[in-house]
């Protein structure tokens, strides 16, 4: 694991306040107890990780990989079973009172809201929870509404609202408290592209405004696009921690491309391209090409389209796939 | 502070939005209704100030009991409760809040059943004591407001409970003395009863309906505002202890 920028100095500095890092996880664990008395399910294991005031990190990782118990942990409703949290020094446990006027959190989904409320009025009252008097938290509503682009919805009943729109509403709420750190769980989830995209907007406001923030994905593109560092996470562990670059560039090694109506002997020339790692059948005809080399993608389409081959597309390589890549290169064996 | 009012604000909303949460306040004339007929007709008109108090008793504790169960109930299943624990704020401010909002509303009760009285029987029940009523009545709206705190607290924990809330309301009349005064129960539930806040409430009320001076008006005050406080510490305490609970465990969303 790459050290957070200021680690070291807040370590060398006090241990609370804001010279410590915005986020700092270390040895965190947690045990879920499962049905019928069996062994207990590990959601954390050994976890760490930092992130700096003004940086965005990426909490990269499959479904039931960790994220969200990461996530409830740092925003102080899941208590952990090892390890400690702090958010700008406060330990999320013996601190918890004095770290929740930090955090925002926004909990990906539909859930969280007061669907027959008015998005105003959900907002007006999740101020007044982060003690803001009425009129204050009239104004933080419909700035904030505003900002997330629902300011001509303000006034309507959230159960109107679709899926990507209650997703707004959420990050609107994250941050009625005009917290430090925010955290986001998958935030994008549901968001139209265009919606997704003005996010990333707003994300990289937050960034600018000095706030640190910890977004959950399984969207590596996303990760790639919005955050300084990535973490990797399976099987509640930290597999490593990225420059986003590193991402990008293992997006574009291994670009796949997919083909159906290709002869068996047109497969075997395919395979024999340079840079291609494999070629897997996916049914009668079908076929999947994977390659291990920047622009090798692009031969191979050739190769196809003058075959005759019109059923052509290219894709990125999946999460699993990065994932092995990662494990495999540096001999990183994280998983039995 | 904030947060009581915001949550006393959203209660409100909530009756506005949804009136079959006022369902209680419905059913009290008819009840009074009833149970004025059966006075006036059985020849006991001394008894009118008993079958008007009792619907609006049995409505202000009902509420308190099924509406704060259910305002708990729904804010954890919608994922509220998760995101309320994420706040500043303390959970009991908001609690308090919303039970508050619902207790003044259940009050209406009394007046709905005054005017039956009134209008459908040509019986108006005078209060002979004012001061007494209205202090007793305080008392009793916090002690109602602290019974709804218990059970929202105890809403915290289980997702069968709900069964429970709407049986739960029948031994609460009956210990509250809310139709019956319990020094006329079995001795073993009078013992009992008297633990409950309610039924020196009701008797407290009873007595400023009728003309004759009210007993040891002090002390008896004194049991229900004593009662009401250490239900309200006890709601708070289950509520602390149920929040740790679930945190944890795990299961604040039921996930
Ligand atoms: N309350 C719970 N009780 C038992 N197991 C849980 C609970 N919450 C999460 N888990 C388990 O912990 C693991 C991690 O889950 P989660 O953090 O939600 O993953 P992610 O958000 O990355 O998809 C999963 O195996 C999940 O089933
Ligand atoms: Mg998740």
């Amino acid at each position: 694991m790459a050290p957070g920028p200021g680690r070291g100095d807040a370590e060398a500095m006090s241990i609370t306040g804001f010279d410590a890092p915005a986020v700092d996880v270390r040895g965190r664990s947690r045990d879920f107890a499962t049905a019928r008395g069996g062994p207990p399910r590990r959601a954390l294991d050994d976890f760490g990780l930092t992130v700096a005031a003004g940086e965005v990190h990426g909490l990269l990782g499959p479904n039931g990989a960790g994220k969200t118990t990461l996530c409830k942990i740092l925003s102080t409703v899941l208590l952990p079973t090892a390890g400690t949290a702090r958010v700008h020094g406060l330990d999320v446990v013996a601190d918890a009172k004095r770290v929740r006027p930090l955090l925002g959190i926004v909990f990906g989904g539909e859930r969280g809201l007061y669907a027959r409320m008015t998005a105003a009025q959900n907002l007006r009252f999740w101020a007044a929870l982060y003690g803001h008097r009425r009129r204050e938290g009239r104004r933080r509503a419909a700035e904030l509404l505003e900002r997330v682009g629902l300011g001509p919805r303000a006034d309507e009943p959230v159960e109107t609202f679709s899926r990507g729109m209650k997703q707004r509403l959420h990050l609107a709420r994250g941050l009625v408290g005009d917290p430090r750190v925010l955290v986001l769980d998958e935030p994008t989830v549901g968001m139209d592209p265009v919606s997704a995209h003005e996010f990333r907007g707003l994300v990289e406001d937050l960034r600018a405004e000095g706030r640190a923030v910890l977004l959950t994905t399984h969207d590596m593109a996303e990760a790639e696009a919005l955050c300084d560092r990535v973490s990797f996470i399976d099987g509640g562990r930290l597999l490593r921690c990225e420059d986003p670059r590193v991402l990008g560039e293992l997006l574009s090694r291994h670009e796949r491309v997919r083909a159906s109506g290709v002869p068996e002997a047109l497969a075997e020339r395919i395979a024999a391209l340079p840079g291609v790692e494999r070629v897997r059948s996916t049914g009668p005809g079908a076929v999947l090409v994977e390659t291990g080399r920047g622009g090798a993608a692009l031969p191979v389409l050739r190769t196809l389209v003058e075959a005759g081959v019109s059923d052509v597309s290219t894709a990125p390589p999946t999460l699993e796939e990065v994932y092995l890549h990662l494990i495999g290169e540096r001999g990183m064996a994280v998983r039995p | 502070m904030p947060a009581f009012w915001a949550a006393a604000r959203a209660q409100l909303g909530e009756f506005r939005r949804d009136p079959g949460t006022l369902l209680m306040l419905v059913t009290a004339p008819f009840f009074a209704v009833i149970l004025l007929s059966v006075t006036e007709h059985g020849g006991r008109p001394d008894l009118a100030p008993y079958a008007l108090l009792a619907p609006a008793v049995m409505t202000s504790i009902g509420m308190a009991v099924m509406e704060a169960g259910e305002t708990i109930f729904r804010d954890r299943s919608t994922g509220v409760l998760e995101a309320l624990l994420t706040t500043p704020a303390p959970l009991a401010a908001v609690l308090s809040g919303r039970i508050a909002a619902i207790t003044a509303v259940s009050l209406l009760g009394i007046a709905e059943c005054w005017l039956v009285g009134a209008l459908g029987f040509g019986i108006v029940v005078a209060v002979e004591h004012p001061l007494v009523f209205a202090a007793t009545l305080l008392a009793t709206a916090a002690g109602t407001a602290a019974t709804g705190v218990v059970m929202a607290a105890v809403f915290v924990i289980g997702r069968n409970v709900r069964s429970f809330q709407n049986s739960l309301t029948f031994p609460l009349y009956l210990l509250g003395g809310a139709m019956v005064p319990v020094a006329l129960l079995p001795a073993g539930f009078e013992a009992a009863s008297r633990l409950f806040f309610l039924s020196w409430a009701t008797d407290l009320l009873r007595d400023s309906l009728a003309p004759g001076p009210v007993a040891a008006f002090g002390p008896r005050l004194a049991a229900v505002l004593g009662l009401a406080a250490a239900t309200f510490a006890a709601g708070f305490w289950i509520a602390h202890r149920l929040v740790r609970r679930v945190r944890r465990t795990g299961t604040v969303g039921f996930a």
